[in-house]
């Protein structure tokens, strides 16, 4: 699954964020303190954090699909020379689903239970291609049949609930990709599914994505998926970006503390057979005490950025 | 198995659901949520059922817990049966095991405070009341690595991480022999079950405990079990001390559970090698064949869990 390094030199970004800050309501506390990275074309980025650390609210910008009483205070999304967040709601939504198209983590409500599958995929092609509905069913089960999805004629006319979770994640998949999107955000998208359909899953986006050239977005807190799929690795603490690597770079020599404790926070497989049955390391005693208390709330205390990989943009 | 008499035995156990039916007319169908399930517990060992969801092992758990009453087997503790004519009621249940239950926020009442949840166990079975059973709620927030005033607060106040240790909490007030942890690390985060572990590790060691851990995360499973039993469409595929399931895993099913795993150390070490397999008697056929989904409905193919090695059974097909 691992597609190795980039060996193009340095490509202009498709989308580039800076210092993107996000709030709750106008004098609520932050949730993002100037967030800034790059998506090159046809990489897979992955952001990794624990829950609160703001990388799903980083993914929700970038679509526009932030809700009240979130909203972005100040910075940049810069999407093919435009200010994303400059656009108007119909611009923004012209664009959604189109050319920035993203996969939810839970699949059951992110569909329209009353609609049915072919239907649901041939709306993308009516809304964002014009075409009539008959050329966009025909269209839908093409798409069904590219995710793999068995007898897509027969699925098409299925609904949501008579689907398994494996099934209806790949439905959600064939929905992105309907309009060839040039980016896919994914908000953990196997993160409710078996670890055998992950798998699975997770190959199809690979495969898709790169057979048309699309950059992903992959969002999750699953160090062995970052690992798998992505080319670079940026790390979230707090509504911090605190550090940005090539993968490889990243989990053979880990910068930031926190970085550090949380790859050694997991245990691996096979490590026991080596190590025997160990305590595993816990994050407190990696990051300063202090530094990180449970009892406080820890969405907005500030925190030094104490290191950032070398190249990425500050 | 060199206990005569091992602390808890799963025999035989099965559980079938009658599938909802169209009309009457149709025909009854069973769902074999369990099916011939036999697994043992040793005394001071974490037994961990691992498989996807829908394999029957939350079902399997729930039967040891009385939660669940089984169509046939038996579960047996210390010989005696939990089940049937004669079995103790559920309040000599409540002292021999008790469960923690997969998420944190759900399985606790958030309209009582935490001491009165847990002092209400002690004088329930009529173990300590007043300012002992005060005493004993201190100690044991201590012991799961909370604050004795914690006691006062009520569950909303709590993270998480800090929900589970109340939930391990309220499974050991009772001092029970074993614990049935059911996904106990999957609604959280990695650097709060990194703590987790270590307590539940801990504890295990301290108070003399026996786990049955349901968990679909190898890399845990296999960090913390003694012994491993894999499960597929309800029956027992592969079962073994953890050595023997992980560094030779023999069932196709446990091969490809194993091989899913996300790895980190993909990256740096271009792919990880999957162990190789146990060997197996000649012309044996694995059962069930995982290339075809089993129908859970159909009565499965006769098979045996066969010994392949020292501590090591993995389900065979019966020759015809």
């Amino acid at each position: 699954m691992n597609h190795g390094q980039r060996h193009d030199a340095n490509p202009d970004p498709i989308l580039s964020v800076r210092d993107l800050r996000v709030q709750i309501g106008r004098k609520g506390p932050q949730i993002l303190h100037g967030v800034s990275l790059d998506i090159l074309p046809g990489e897979t980025y992955g952001l990794v954090g624990e829950s609160g650390s703001g990388k799903s609210v980083t993914g929700l910008s970038i679509m526009g699909l932030l809700k009240r009483p979130l909203n972005v205070s100040t910075g940049t999304i810069h999407y093919q020379d435009q200010n994303l967040l400059k656009l108007g709601p119909r611009a923004r939504r012209r664009l959604r689903g189109d050319l920035i198209a993203m996969i939810f983590q839970e699949p059951m409500t992110a569909l329209n239970p009353v609609a049915s599958i072919g239907t649901q995929i041939a709306e993308m092609f009516v809304i964002h291609r014009g075409m009539d509905w008959t050329t966009a069913r025909q269209r839908a089960v093409e798409a069904l049949d590219s995710v793999q999805v068995p007898s897509p004629e027969e699925r098409a006319r299925a609904y949501p609930h008579q689907l398994s979770g494996g099934m209806r994640q790949r439905v959600m998949i064939a929905i992105a990709l309907a309009c060839r999107p040039d980016l896919l955000i994914a908000d953990e998208p196997t993160t409710a599914l078996d670890v055998t359909v992950q798998a699975g899953v997770l190959k199809l986006i690979d495969e898709l994505c790169r057979a048309e050239g699309t950059a992903v977005l992959l969002v999750s807190h699953d160090l062995g998926v970052i690992a798998n799929m992505c080319q670079r690795v940026g790390v979230m603490d707090r509504g911090r970006l605190i550090e940005e690597q090539d993968t490889a770079a990243l989990f053979a020599n880990p910068l930031h503390p926190y970085t550090r404790g949380l790859l050694a926070a997991r245990p691996r497989l096979g490590s026991r057979v080596e190590g025997g049955r160990k305590r595993l390391t816990e994050l407190d005693e990696i990051v300063p005490q202090g530094a990180r208390g449970h009892d406080s709330p820890t969405l907005v205390t500030p925190r030094e950025v104490r290191a950032r990989a070398t190249g990425a943009p500050a | 198995m060199t206990d005569p008499t091992p602390l808890l035995e799963i025999r035989d156990l099965s559980v079938h659901f009658a599938r909802p039916r169209p009309t009457i007319f149709h025909p009854v169908q069973t769902l074999r949520a369990v099916d011939h399930v036999s697994l043992t517990l040793n005394e001071g060992e974490c037994l961990s059922i691992v498989g996807e969801s829908g394999c029957g092992k939350s079902t399997t758990a729930l039967a040891v817990m009385g939660l669940q009453e089984p169509t046939s087997g038996t579960v047996l503790y210390r010989g005696k049966p939990l089940n049937g004519p004669g079995a103790p009621g559920r309040k000599d249940r409540a002292r021999i095991a008790q469960m923690v239950f997969q998420d944190p926020f759900a399985s606790l009442n958030p309209r009582i405070s935490i001491g009165r949840m847990l002092t209400s166990q002690l004088s329930l079975h009529g173990l300590a009341s007043g300012s002992e059973a005060r005493d004993r709620v201190a100690e044991m927030l201590t012991r799961v690595g909370l604050s004795p005033d914690h006691a006062r607060r009520f569950p909303h106040e709590f993270s998480g991480g800090q929900r589970q240790r109340i939930g391990i909490a309220r499974a050991l007030m009772l001092d029970p022999r074993i614990l049935v942890l059911d996904e106990p690390l999957s609604a959280l985060d990695v650097s709060i079950q990194a703590q987790i572990i270590n307590l539940l590790m801990e504890l295990q060691e301290r108070l003399k405990l026996s786990y049955i851990m349901i968990s679909h995360d190898l890399s845990v499973v296999e960090h913390v079990s003694d012994r491993v039993a894999v499960m597929y469409y309800g029956r027992v595929v592969e079962e073994g001390g953890w050595k023997q399931v992980f560094t030779t895993p023999t069932h196709p099913y446990t091969r490809r559970l194993i091989d899913s795993v996300p790895d980190m150390d993909a990256v740096l070490a271009d792919r990880r090698e999957l162990p190789s397999p146990a060997p197996v008697p000649d012309g044996a056929r694995f059962s069930p064949d995982i290339s075809t989904r089993p129908d859970p409905r159909a009565v499965p193919e006769p098979s045996n869990l066969v010994a392949i090695g020292p501590d090591h059974r993995v389900r065979l097909a019966e020759a015809p």
